[in-house]
């Protein structure tokens, strides 16, 4: 079963997912973005031992991962087309 | 201490009054020139590199950071362009922070002009295990196929031999699908996004043994280019994958995380 065959019609609204993913919110909250000159930044994916710790956290982690926030903005949603 | 999250433009984000960030100060916005910094006061003892590490090592901690800091960014590019900072990048104060966003404004300021506008999108491609409809399944109920019914069951030389040949056949079967399957959803997003970025791929842990993901790619889109980039990657193709094994998933808008770096790298 594909995620195509879920899609909605164009036009409609793309419904909201429940949540963000916990799993795609690390590769971005962690691995990427603009590191600027903190005093400390923990760069977590360049510190071995943590990074080792993440992996095993990850393995529990799975899929869909309902938000303690309910609809978090940025997810479902084009902030600047509002 | 302060925790930074996003650069963005000075304006007004009215959204940061209703997000909780990390701490129970407020969120708000440093000025530093044409540049503003959203942050929030952070106690010291909990934000020290060790302390960091050991609450990041404890996953609902972990979890509830993540979302937290997401939560603040997302509620920042509700009202316009940001470039988000890394988790856990943590200054030892105002001055301090303003100058380290002084030192860079120039690359940042070319990074929110790059992001303006755009999203970013997750698509994730898996691959199943051979369906009914596979083709090592039709050679084996096949007659005539070079997998006889019986054979394989065998506890001789041959049926053994048999066998390695087929499990090599389907992981070889396996592995050009993959390929092809790659090939064909990077080429379709390729055809909307303005830029992708191949992103680590999850494990098994993550994904489960039957599914393995293959590709895990971030895609800054248009914004208004969204659904149509879904609907490619989507689109189920039955002569590439005729067994069905393969699965996309897309998943956002997302503030264009992946993104965010590029630019501003070239600074350094």
């Amino acid at each position: 079963m594909r995620d195509g065959d879920r899609l909605p019609a164009p036009g409609e609204e793309m419904p909201a997912p429940i949540g963000v993913p916990l799993v795609d919110l690390l590769d971005r909250v962690l691995a990427t973005g603009v590191v600027i000159g903190g005093d400390i930044v923990v760069a977590i994916a360049e510190v071995p031992l943590v990074r080792l710790s993440l992996h095993a956290l990850l393995s529990s982690v799975g899929g869909r991962v309902a938000s303690p926030f309910g609809d978090v903005p940025g997810c479902g949603e084009e902030p600047w087309t509002r | 201490m302060l925790h930074a999250f996003a650069v963005c433009r000075p304006l007004p984000l009215p959204h940061l009054a209703e997000v909780g960030g990390l701490s129970s100060a407020p969120v708000r916005t440093l000025r530093v020139g044409e540049l503003a910094l959203v942050v929030q006061e952070v106690p010291a003892e909990s934000f020290t590199e060790e302390a960091l590490r050991e609450r990041l090592s404890v996953r609902a901690e972990l979890e509830r950071c993540a979302r937290a800091h997401h939560e603040v960014v997302a509620a920042a590019a509700r009202s316009t362009t940001v470039v988000p900072l890394p988790m856990a990048t943590v200054h030892a104060g105002a001055a301090r922070a303003r100058a380290a966003v002084a030192e860079r404004a120039g690359p940042l300021l070319a990074a929110l002009d790059r992001l303006e506008g755009r999203a970013e999108w997750g698509v994730k491609v898996y691959i199943g295990p051979p369906g009914p409809g596979g083709t090592a399944e039709r050679d084996r109920r096949s007659p005539t196929g070079p997998n006889p019914p019986g054979a394989a069951e065998g506890t001789g030389g041959l049926a053994y031999l048999e066998r390695l040949r087929a499990r090599r056949r389907s992981e070889e079967e396996r592995d050009s699908l993959v390929l092809r399957v790659v090939e064909r959803v990077r080429a379709e997003a390729a055809r909307v996004a303005v830029a992708t970025r191949p992103l680590r791929v999850h494990g098994v842990e993550v994904t489960g043994r039957e599914h393995r993901q293959v590709l895990n790619l971030a895609c800054l889109v248009e914004a208004g280019r969204g659904r149509e980039l879904v609907a490619r990657v989507t689109a189920p193709d039955r002569r590439t994958d005729p067994g069905a094994r393969v699965r996309v998933e897309a998943t956002g808008p997302w503030v264009p995380y992946s993104f965010a770096g590029e630019v501003v790298d070239e600074g350094r």
